[in-house]
């Protein structure tokens, strides 16, 4: 497949070009995404973008709202536009803390954001991908990672281990989603992406993208 | 009430400016460098964040009539982002009533008005990809997200197109019925939506974030405006009959 990756100021991004280029043509792309002619050839016979937001200090938040809002919006125009049949969203689990954490909080929980910027970032970067999921003319797939983690030092309830998180965006690029007995696979599908253990169960639940794409967390017995 | 209007230039601002003026305190904004008229005016661009924090400063409550539709980077600037600009003012001056407007497709976009009847503002948004619904849509989500989070109150005001007073009508022979959209209201109802949606009380406010759809009263029964009859109080004058009625059969 040839995939295009964004945000190559990412750690998260640049390790999932190191596992694809495997077995895929991979191109990574740096903003910012304007609208018109050089955008559509950013994606020309492109078979999967995989989009997130940079996470930089410098950035303040009126351009982050930008780069959340209105670029997720070319990108997916111009991805419609081009034909492009995947689309890969990575969001964050942000949204979703503000519910007690004795709660089974899975995907079909309404999303809690607050106005924090990065986690309103996310939401309304979801919010635009939504709207062209609904529409059925591109697959737009929204991964809700946990708090990442490269070194085994994050405290965190949600933590997601930097190998889980390639691992899953990996998964979540290739698989083709079963269609339902009874309708066709859908063009929106979010997924929950967390690292956990015996030790440390997962604040948040996996099952679904362990059951439809195959996401085994590291430390998780089967 | 000082009340600070933002994109108070456009077509619906004069006639908002005039219902208000008499009772309240206002402070007119617009991208525009002239203003003609009595009240205080202020140059200021609705997607510079830093300009808004500074107009509110001292309000009691916002009107965001600011709008732009073609173009894609300044749709999301004005649409979009204004938006959080002024939801940002707002708290950090202690704005309690924010008024937002937008078009109905801010909630009811194609999925809803090319396939239903009866259409209420009770519905989650599904605005589409179209530009102008889609950015104004989002900026109606983060109105929605900052009153969930924050001591405020936002009432959001829903239009679709204006027409003409019965006074200033235009003559029949220009009249296309079949061009009539049922979501129409005239210019003066429009703006008497605005005081009413800035001095009912909190508490006859059914939550924090209340949308309302404004137009006036019709048969065709695509969309209902009863939540603005029953809550706001608002009650239409003109029913434009004569784009949707024969004077004889």
């Amino acid at each position: 497949m040839n995939i295009l990756v964004t945000n190559p100021t990412s750690r998260l991004s640049r390790e999932i070009v190191q596992s694809l280029t495997f077995a895929h043509e991979v191109e990574l792309a740096a903003g910012p995404f304007s609208h018109g002619e050089t955008q559509n050839e950013l994606v020309k016979d492109v078979d999967v973008v995989l989009h997130s937001l940079q996470d930089s200090p410098s950035i303040d938040e009126s351009e982050r709202l930008d780069q959340a809002m209105r670029q997720t919006y070319n990108l997916l125009w111009a991805c419609v536009q081009e034909r492009v049949s995947r689309f890969v969203f990575l969001s964050s689990l942000s949204s979703m803390k503000a519910y007690p954490e004795n709660y089974i909080v899975n995907e079909k929980w309404r999303p809690l954001p607050t106005t924090e910027i990065n986690g309103l970032c996310f939401h309304l970067a979801e919010f635009v991908c939504r709207e062209y999921g609904r529409e059925r003319s591109i697959d737009v797939r929204v991964l809700r990672l946990g708090d990442l983690d490269w070194d085994g030092k994050t405290g965190s309830d949600s933590v997601l281990h930097g190998a889980d998180a390639v691992n899953g965006v990996m998964r979540a690029i290739e698989f083709d989603l079963e269609p339902g007995s009874w309708a066709p696979a859908s063009t929106w599908n979010v997924f929950h992406l967390q690292s956990g253990g015996p030790l440390k169960p997962s604040r948040f639940s996996t099952r679904k993208a362990e059951a439809e794409l195959g996401f085994i967390p590291e430390g998780i017995q089967k | 009430m000082k009340i600070l209007i933002l994109g108070s230039n456009g077509m619906l601002g004069p006639h908002v400016e005039r219902v208000l003026q008499e009772d309240h305190q206002l402070l007119l904004t617009d991208v525009g460098k002239t203003y003609d008229g009595p009240n205080e005016y202020r140059q200021l661009d609705v997607a510079d964040l830093e300009g808004v924090v500074s107009a509110a400063e001292g309000v009691d409550a916002i009107v965001n009539l600011s709008v732009l539709r073609p173009d894609r980077k300044v749709a999301f600037d004005v649409n979009s982002r204004g938006c959080y600009n002024m939801m940002e003012a707002a708290v950090r001056h202690g704005i309690p009533r924010i008024i937002n407007t937008g078009p109905h497709f801010t909630i009811a976009g194609p999925n809803y008005e090319d396939f239903e009847f009866n259409i209420s503002t009770e519905i989650p948004s599904q605005s589409g990809t179209g530009l102008y619904a889609h950015t104004k849509s989002l900026g109606q989500e983060i109105c929605r997200v900052y009153s969930e989070n924050h001591d405020l109150h936002v009432v959001t005001l829903l239009f679709y197109n204006f027409k003409e007073h019965q006074d200033h009508k235009p003559p029949e022979s220009k009249i296309d019925p079949h061009q009539f959209v049922p979501f129409s209201v005239t210019w003066e109802d429009a703006a008497r939506a605005f005081p009413l949606a800035l001095e009912i009380p909190d508490a006859q406010l059914p939550s924090k974030c209340e949308i309302f759809n404004i137009f006036c009263d019709l048969p065709h029964g695509q969309f209902q405006n009863e939540k603005s009859r029953r809550i706001l109080g608002w009650v239409p004058t003109d029913n434009l009959d004569q784009y949707w009625k024969r004077d004889s059969v």
